[in-house]
């Protein structure tokens, strides 16, 4: 008899209701071999989700590893999930009900020149920061406003509301901007011109975009150091 | 704090119909707290507004828009202050001292508080006070 995952047997979880339902030794051995292929499970998922390396590795659009998929905040030195991750649903809402980015999940890893090498437009996106770093109009909060304005000096105009919306019109502009992988160690190290937009996530319905300026800082509506922290989702496009 | 909105001139209260969202601005103003100014933009894209407030060396911006926004960074501190409707309302904290509370929803638009040089004490006392328009 092949032991199978049947919510029926969910029952069998709680271990006092469970057992006394099925009563006998077999069942009990059953159900010790049922607990340790979970325990296993768990214990595998929970090692996908640290490798996935949500605080540190993986490319941040959320396809890789349990961690992001579930939409489970990482934490700079945590060192991915030590703790085992529950299985994902299919269709289970991640990131606080937001839908993960539709896009970037093939996105090819960063290739160490592209990190040192600034392209031409990524040198003329710089030199319009440099020139207006805070846009007219564009207090903290416009992060989405400030990208527009320097982007726009370079011939793309972004349309939408809110800053996540950014990351598919980015993806189809594949003559102006490359998608790439990007860890979160490696967002510190992007080129200067590099957009890097964030995913909606629980209580922040907008996300966050910013331009790297190339010295590990980021210019949107202001120039803060480049954000690798945040509980969300991200994607990466360098101007060619 | 006597009358809602007695802060403004009678002319800033009526523009505040004319706007294409609504608004969260404050009842009435702390004692210190004055009115800085008013600003409001509207172009191809969209709009915003801002009411500023100023009290000494801090600066307080009440934002509203339809366009070009994102969610606060996370700063070094958060704070949680409640208000009476809206609930729970968080306000990054950047080391510059500058700060970004939650984006909350209005008609046709989105309300924040932005701000530089204010501490916990004075966003609990504006933050309550914050009314939609």
């Amino acid at each position: 008899m092949a032991i199978g995952f049947n919510p029926m047997m969910m029952g069998g979880m709680n271990m006092m209701g469970g057992m006394g339902m099925m009563g006998g030794m077999s069942q009990m051995f059953m159900m010790m071999q049922m607990m340790q292929m979970m325990q296993m499970m768990m214990s595998m998922m929970g090692q996908m989700g640290g490798a996935s390396g949500f605080p540190q590795g993986g490319c941040g659009c959320g396809h890789q590893g349990l961690g992001g998929a579930m939409g489970m905040p990482g934490y700079p030195g945590m060192g991915g999930f030590p703790m085992p991750m529950p299985m994902p649903m299919p269709g289970y809402p991640p990131m606080g009900g937001y839908p993960p980015f539709s896009g970037g999940h093939n996105a090819p890893p960063i290739g160490p020149g592209a990190l040192r090498n600034a392209t031409p437009t990524g040198q003329r996106l710089a030199q319009s920061i440099m020139n207006s770093p805070v846009p007219p109009n564009c207090s903290p909060g416009y992060c989405y406003r400030g990208v527009k304005h320097h982007l726009r000096q370079v011939g793309v105009n972004l349309t939408g509301g809110s800053a996540y919306q950014a990351a598919d019109q980015l993806a189809a502009r594949p003559d102006r901007f490359r998608e790439v992988t990007v860890s979160r160690d490696q967002l510190r190290e992007l080129p200067p011109g590099a957009v890097v937009v964030w995913n909606r996530s629980s209580g922040k319905p907008h996300g966050h975009i910013s331009i790297a300026t190339g010295d590990g800082r980021e210019a949107s509506d202001k120039i803060r150091n480049q954000m690798t922290n945040r509980p969300a989702t991200y994607r990466v496009f360098l101007p060619k | 704090m006597s009358e809602v909105l007695s802060y403004l001139s009678e002319k800033q209260r009526e523009s505040l119909s004319d706007l294409p969202f609504a608004v969260l601005l404050p009842a009435g103003l702390p004692s210190g707290w004055s009115v800085a100014g008013i600003d409001f933009d509207q172009h191809e894209e969209g709009a915003s507004f801002a009411l500023k407030l100023v009290s000494g060396n801090k600066t307080c911006a009440f934002l509203t828009s339809n366009e070009g926004i994102g969610d606060a960074v996370p700063g070094f501190k958060q704070t949680t202050h409640k208000h009476p409707e809206y609930g729970a309302i968080k306000v990054e904290h950047e080391e510059d001292g500058s700060l970004l509370s939650d984006w909350i929803e209005v008609e046709n638009g989105w309300s924040a508080i932005g701000g530089n040089g204010l501490d916990q004490d004075d966003l609990d006392q504006l933050i309550p006070q914050l009314v939609c328009y």
